[in-house]
C-alpha cells in the first residue's frame, strides 16, 4: 500500500519535473555527455596503453659488449665462458643472465695452419658477423637439411666460400695446437670475406671435449623490455658500464645498453598517458558540478510543491528520496543515451569504461543530492509565507 | 506576468537611465548568473585543454619523430663470379638508383659525406697496431701511417722476372730507421727489409747495388700477426717489405701517374716520372752526415716533414648527419659519451668534432678539449670485390676496406683550426667491410670545411645515406621498384617503426580529446545563450513596446552578454592553464608543456566565436516581430 502510494507520488512529481522540459533535458544531457565522455576518455586511455605496450614489446634494445674502457668492441679477447654465461650454459653456477637477454651474437676467430692463411671464424648466428650482412652484398645458402640454428649447436660443420666447396662436402682444418679435423660443409657463403671459414660458435675440436677461446665481438638484446631496469641490473652484475677511467684487467668487460632513445620516448608517451588518466577525475568533477547545477535548476522552482508535500505529512527524508528518484531516473535515461552514442561511435564499452561511467554517475548524483538536500531543508513556514 | 511587470518597471521614466536594464536583471538573480557563467568558463577550460593537449601532442609527436632518422643506404652489390656485362649493369643500376632516390617525394635530405685526411699536430695517430699489435694490418695503416725512411745497406739484389714484369728482390740490412711511426715500436726493430718491385732506373737498370748504403723512402710493411690459442704471434718466418714511394697506390694510380713504363728484353718495368720526389739516394759515410749535406735537401726539407705529417694524421669524415652512418644504425658504432652534432652546428658549420674513445684514450683527450685539424683532400683507395673502378682487393685481405692516400703538401684545403670535442663514439677499432670506418676517424660538420662538398662521392656505400621521412621506407622502396630499381637500398629507422603505433595513437587520442572539448564548447555556450535569452526575451519585448530603439536594446543586451562571456573566457583560460599545468606539471615531469600562446589563441578564438554567436542571437531576439512573439511570450522566466 505504502509502495503504491510512493509510486503514485513519484508519478506526480515526475510529471511536474517533466513539465520543466529544459531542466529535465539539461539533466539528461549532462548525464549523457558525462557517460559519453567517460567512455571515450577511457577508450583513449586503453588505446594508448595498448599502443605503448606494443611499442615496448616490439622495440629491440641492443646491448654491445665493449672492453671495460669502451674503446673497442671488435677485438675484445673475451673468454668464451662469458658467452656461455650469456646463452644460459652457466646456470648451474648461479648465472641466470639468459632470463634477461636473448639473441646473443658472438664472433671469435683463430688462424688456421691448414688451409694456410685462412681464418676459422666461430659465430652464434649469421648476424654475429657484419661481413655476412646483406648490405655487404653477402648471401649464405644452407645446404639440404641445415639451417641457421646449426650455428648455436656443437656440430662439426662449416660454411665456406663457393670456391672451397668440395665433392665430398668436407673441409679439413687444423690449427697450430689442434690436430686436423674434418668439417662437413653445411652452407656456402657467396661474396663474403675471402679466406674465412665459418663454424658454430661452440664447435669442439673433438667430440664431447669443450674448448675455451677468445671472443672478438659480442652483442645481445634485452629479452623483456618491460623488465628493462631489472635486466640492466642483472647485466651489470657481470659487466661494467664502459668508461675511459676503468682499469683494463682482461677479465672485466663493459656493456653499452642502447636504450636512451627508447627510455626517453617511452617516458614521454607514459606522461601523455598519465595526462589522459588524470583528465578522468577532472571530467568527473565537472560532471558533478554540472549535475548539481542541473538538479538545482530542476528543483529550485518547485519549492512550493515540496512544501505542500511536507504539509500533508510527507517527511523530509521521503521528500528527498522522491527528488532523488526523479533525478536518478533522468540520469539513467541520460546514461543510456551516452552509452548508446559511445557504442555507436567507439564500439561496446570495455569493463573499465563501465567503472568510469559508474564513478561519473555517482558524482553526478552526489551533485544532485546536494541540490535535493538544499530544497528539502527549506523551512515550510518560510516558503508558505513567500507564496502568500 | 511577474517578469513582464518587472521589466516594464525597469523602463518607466528611466528609458535613459544610468543602469543597463539587463545587467540589473542579471544582478537580481546572481546565483543563476554566476552558475551559468561558471558553467561556460568550465566548458571553455575543457575546450582550451583539449586544443592545447592536441597541439602539445602534435608537437610531442614531431619531437619524438625528429629523434629518429630513417635512412636508405646503398647496398654493396654482389659482383662475385659475375660476367663483365652483369657487373657493368649492377654498377649502372647503383648510379640510376642514386639518381631515382634523389627524386623520391619522401626524401628529406641526402647526407653525402666526404672522406678526407687531417694533420693533427702533436697527436699520436691511431694506427692499427697502436693499441693492440694483433690488430696490425697494412690495409689499415697504409699509406699514411706506414710511410717510412730507412737507411739501408744492400746485401743482395736478384732479378725475379715474373709474368712479363721485370721484378727484382733486393735484401737490405737496416742501418738506421730515420722515420717510422712510433706505433711500430711494439714490434721488434727490423734488422732486414726487402724491396720486391719493378721500379728501376729510367734505363731499366737495377737501382741498388750490393754493399752500398741507401736512404730509401716508401711504405713499410711489418710481419703478419696471427692468433693462436695461446694468444698472438708475429710470423717471424716472413719478410718485412718496403714498397717504393712511387709504387704506392696513390702514386701508381694517381693522375698523372708517378710511374712511367719502360720495356727491356720484352719485359715491362717502371721508373719514376720526372719531378717526383726521390725515393732512394745512395750515400757514403753516416746517414747523419748525408742528411746534413746539400744533396739531402729534398729528404730533409720535404720527405721527412711529409712523414711526420702523415704519422700525425687521422681520417676525417664530413657529414650532415652522423646518425645516418650505417655503423651507427646497426649498433656497430655507438656514442659512448657526449652528444651528436646539433642541427644548428650542422647548419653553421660549427667547429666541433666527434672522435673515437680509442683516439681519445690514446691522446688523453676529453670532452670539451680542442683538437687542431689541418684538413687535406688527399683522396683514398677503395679496395673491394670489384664494385669500384680501383678495386684491388688482395688475396689475403678478408674483405673490402678503404685506405687514405698519403697526404702531400699540395692536397691541403687551407683549413687549419681547432675543433672542440663534443662526443666520443666506440665500435670495432679496425674492421674490414664496405661500411666500416676505423677508430681513427674524426667526424666534422660538413659546413665547417669550406669547399668540403667538392669531395662528395655519390653512390659510394659508406659515404651516402638518403634520409627519409620517418615511416616512409616502404613507400620509398616501392617508388624505386616501380622504376625497376628495387633492392638497391637497405633501410634503418632506429626503431621508429615500433614507436610509430604509439605516436599515431597519441595523435589520434589528442584529436579526439580536442573534439570532445569542442563538443563541450558548442553545447554549453548554446545552453548559456538559450537560458539567457529565455530570461531576457520578455524584457527585450517590453523595452521595445515601451519605445526603446532596437540598437539601444541590442547594445545593452550585448554589453551584458559580452561582459559575462569575457569573464567566462578569462576564467576558463586561467582555469585551463592551472589545470593543465597542475596535471602535466605537478603530477608529471612536464613533457607536455603548456604554451601560453596556444592556450590564449584558443581562448581568443572561443571569445570571438562567442561574441559572434551572442551578437547573432541578440540581433534575432531584438528584431523579433512584437505582434507575432506576443503569443509565444507568456512572461514566465525560468
Amino acid at each position: 500500500m505504502r509502495r503504491k502510494r510512493g509510486c503514485a507520488l513519484l508519478g506526480i512529481t515526475l510529471r511536474a519535473l517533466l513539465r520543466r522540459r529544459l531542466a529535465a533535458g539539461l539533466l539528461i544531457a549532462v548525464a549523457a555527455g558525462g557517460a559519453f565522455s567517460a567512455i571515450v576518455l577511457q577508450n583513449l586511455t586503453l588505446r594508448q596503453e595498448a599502443a605503448l605496450r606494443e611499442t615496448i614489446e616490439n622495440t629491440t634494445i641492443t646491448c654491445t659488449v665493449t672492453n671495460a674502457r669502451g674503446t673497442d668492441s671488435g677485438n675484445l679477447q673475451m673468454l668464451s665462458a662469458f658467452v656461455e654465461m650469456l646463452v644460459g650454459m652457466r646456470r648451474e653456477r648461479g648465472c641466470d643472465l639468459d632470463d634477461y637477454i636473448k639473441n646473443v651474437r658472438a664472433r671469435a676467430e683463430a688462424s688456421l695452419v691448414k688451409p694456410a692463411k685462412v681464418t676459422l671464424r666461430r659465430i652464434l648466428s649469421l648476424d654475429s658477423d657484419p661481413a655476412l650482412s646483406q648490405a655487404e652484398g653477402c648471401s649464405v645458402q644452407f645446404l639440404d637439411g641445415w639451417e641457421e640454428s646449426l650455428l648455436r649447436g656443437r656440430e662439426m660443420v662449416c660454411l665456406v666460400p663457393p670456391e672451397w666447396a668440395t665433392a665430398d662436402g668436407v673441409v679439413t682444418v687444423c690449427t697450430e695446437q689442434e690436430p686436423p679435423v674434418s668439417l662437413q660443409i653445411a652452407g656456402i657463403v657467396t661474396n663474403g670475406p675471402a679466406n674465412v671459414i665459418y663454424c658454430p660458435y661452440f664447435m669442439p675440436w673433438q667430440a664431447d671435449v669443450s674448448v675455451a677461446f677468445l671472443t672478438d665481438s659480442c652483442a645481445f638484446d634485452i629479452r623483456d623490455n618491460h623488465r628493462l631496469e631489472e635486466s640492466k641490473e642483472a647485466i651489470y652484475q657481470w659487466f661494467v658500464r664502459p668508461n675511459l677511467s676503468n682499469q683494463l684487467d682482461g677479465l672485466t668487460f663493459g656493456v653499452l645498453v642502447h636504450d636512451e632513445a627508447f627510455q626517453r620516448n617511452v617516458a614521454r608517451l607514459r606522461e601523455s598517458l598519465s595526462m589522459l588518466r588524470l583528465l578522468q577525475p577532472l571530467l568527473i568533477v565537472l560532471c558533478g558540478g554540472i549535475g548539481f547545477f542541473a538538479s538545482f535548476l530542476a528543483t529550485r522552482g518547485r519549492t512550493g510543491e515540496f512544501a505542500v508535500m511536507r504539509c500533508i505529512g510527507i517527511g523530509r527524508w521521503r521528500t528527498f528520496s522522491l527528488i532523488m528518484a526523479e533525478l536518478l531516473l533522468l540520469a539513467a535515461m541520460g546514461l543510456l543515451l551516452g552509452v548508446v552514442a559511445s557504442a555507436l561511435l567507439e564500439g561496446w564499452p570495455p569493463p573499465r569504461a563501465w567503472l568510469s561511467v559508474l564513478r561519473m554517475t555517482a558524482v553526478l548524483l552526489l551533485g544532485a543530492a546536494f541540490a535535493a538536500l538544499r530544497i528539502t531543508r527549506v523551512s515550510i513556514m518560510k516558503v508558505m509565507r513567500v507564496e502568500d | 506576468m511577474r517578469a513582464r511587470s518587472g521589466a516594464a518597471s525597469l523602463y518607466t521614466g528611466k528609458a535613459d537611465g544610468t543602469m543597463n536594464a539587463f545587467v540589473k536583471q542579471a544582478v537580481r538573480r546572481p546565483v543563476f548568473t554566476i552558475l551559468l557563467t561558471l558553467l561556460l568558463s568550465l566548458s571553455i577550460a575543457l575546450s582550451c585543454i583539449g586544443c592545447t593537449a592536441w597541439a602539445s601532442a602534435r608537437r610531442e609527436q614531431e619531437e619524438i619523430s625528429a629523434a629518429y632518422t630513417t635512412i636508405a643506404i646503398p647496398i654493396e652489390p654482389d659482383l662475385s663470379n659475375r660476367a663483365p656485362a652483369e657487373i657493368a649493369s649492377a654498377l649502372q643500376n647503383r648510379v640510376y638508383a642514386d639518381q631515382a632516390a634523389q627524386k623520391a617525394p619522401m626524401l628529406r635530405a641526402i647526407d653525402r659525406r666526404c672522406l678526407l685526411s687531417a694533420h693533427v699536430p702533436g697527436m699520436r695517430s691511431l694506427s692499427s697496431s697502436r693499441m693492440d699489435p694483433s690488430e696490425y694490418n697494412l690495409a689499415f695503416d697504409g699509406e699514411c701511417y706506414a710511410l717510412a725512411v730507412f737507411a739501408l745497406r744492400c746485401e743482395s739484389v736478384a732479378e725475379r722476372p715474373a709474368e712479363g714484369t721485370l721484378l727484382y728482390d733486393a735484401t737490405f740490412h737496416v742501418e738506421r730507421i730515420v722515420a717510422l711511426s712510433d706505433a711500430y715500436d711494439c714490434f721488434p726493430a727490423p734488422d732486414t727489409v726487402h724491396i720486391y718491385s719493378d721500379v728501376r732506373e729510367a734505363d731499366g737498370a737495377l737501382p741498388f747495388e750490393a754493399g752500398k748504403t741507401y736512404l730509401v723512402f716508401g711504405e713499410y710493411e711489418e710481419r703478419r700477426v696471427v692468433r693462436t690459442q695461446e694468444g698472438y704471434r708475429q710470423m717471424t718466418n716472413e719478410n718485412r717489405y718496403l714498397i717504393p714511394f712511387p709504387e704506392m697506390n696513390s702514386n701508381r694510380y694517381g693522375d698523372p701517374s708517378a710511374l712511367e713504363s719502360g720495356e727491356t728484353r720484352g719485359q715491362v718495368y717502371h721508373y719514376p716520372a720526372e719531378g717526383q720526389l726521390p725515393w732512394f739516394s745512395a750515400y757514403s759515410g753516416t746517414v747523419s752526415e748525408f742528411l746534413a749535406s746539400d744533396a739531402a735537401a729534398p729528404w730533409r726539407d720535404t720527405i721527412l716533414p711529409l712523414c711526420r705529417i702523415n704519422h700525425e694524421s687521422a681520417a676525417v669524415i664530413l657529414t650532415d648527419r652522423v646518425q645516418s652512418l650505417y655503423s651507427f644504425n646497426t649498433g656497430e658504432a655507438v656514442l659512448l659519451s657526449g652528444r651528436f652534432f646539433t642541427d644548428a652546428e650542422y647548419q653553421t658549420g660549427a667547429d666541433v668534432c666527434i672522435i673515437s674513445a680509442a683516439y681519445a684514450e690514446l691522446n688523453g683527450l676529453a670532452l670539451g678539449d680542442a683538437l687542431t685539424l689541418d684538413v687535406y683532400g688527399s683522396g683514398f683507395g677503395e679496395y673491394s670485390n670489384g664494385a669500384t673502378a680501383n678495386s684491388l682487393l688482395a688475396a689475403e685481405d678478408p674483405g673490402p676496406y678503404r685506405q687514405r692516400y698519403g697526404m702531400k703538401p699540395d692536397d691541403t684545403l687551407g683549413v687549419c683550426k681547432p675543433y672542440t670535442i663534443v662526443g666520443m663514439y666506440t665500435g670495432p677499432r679496425f674492421a674490414f667491410g664496405a661500411y666500416s670506418c676505423n677508430a681513427d676517424t674524426i667526424f666534422l660538420p660538413k659546413a665547417s670545411i669550406p669547399g668540403g662538398g667538392d669531395y662528395e662521392m655519390p653512390a659510394n656505400a659508406l659515404l651516402n645515406s638518403f634520409i627519409l621521412e620517418n615511416g616512409t621506407a616502404e613507400a620509398f622502396e616501392q617508388a624505386l621498384q616501380q622504376q625497376g630499381l628495387g633492392g638497391q637500398f637497405l633501410y634503418f629507422d632506429q626503431g621508429f617503426s615500433s614507436m610509430q603505433v604509439s605516436l599515431k595513437t597519441l595523435e589520434s587520442n589528442a584529436r579526439r580529446l580536442m573534439l570532445v572539448g569542442i563538443g563541450a564548447f558548442l553545447l554549453i555556450p548554446a545552453l548559456f545563450l538559450f537560458l539567457n535569452f529565455r530570461r531576457m526575451r520578455p524584457s527585450i519585448q517590453c523595452a521595445r513596446r515601451l519605445g526603446r530603439s532596437r540598437g539601444a536594446i541590442l547594445g545593452e543586451v550585448l554589453a551584458l552578454l559580452l561582459s559575462l562571456e569575457l569573464a567566462a573566457v578569462l576564467l576558463g583560460a586561467r582555469l585551463a592553464a592551472l589545470l593543465f599545468d597542475g596535471v602535466t606539471g605537478a603530477a608529471l615531469s612536464g613533457a607536455l608543456v603548456l604554451r601560453q600562446g596556444e592556450l590564449f589563441s584558443a581562448a581568443a578564438v572561443m571569445a570571438v566565436l562567442l561574441a559572434l554567436a551572442s551578437t547573432g542571437c541578440a540581433a534575432i531576439a531584438v528584431n523579433q516581430r512584437l505582434m507575432k512573439s506576443q503569443s509565444g511570450s507568456n512572461g514566465r522566466m525560468s
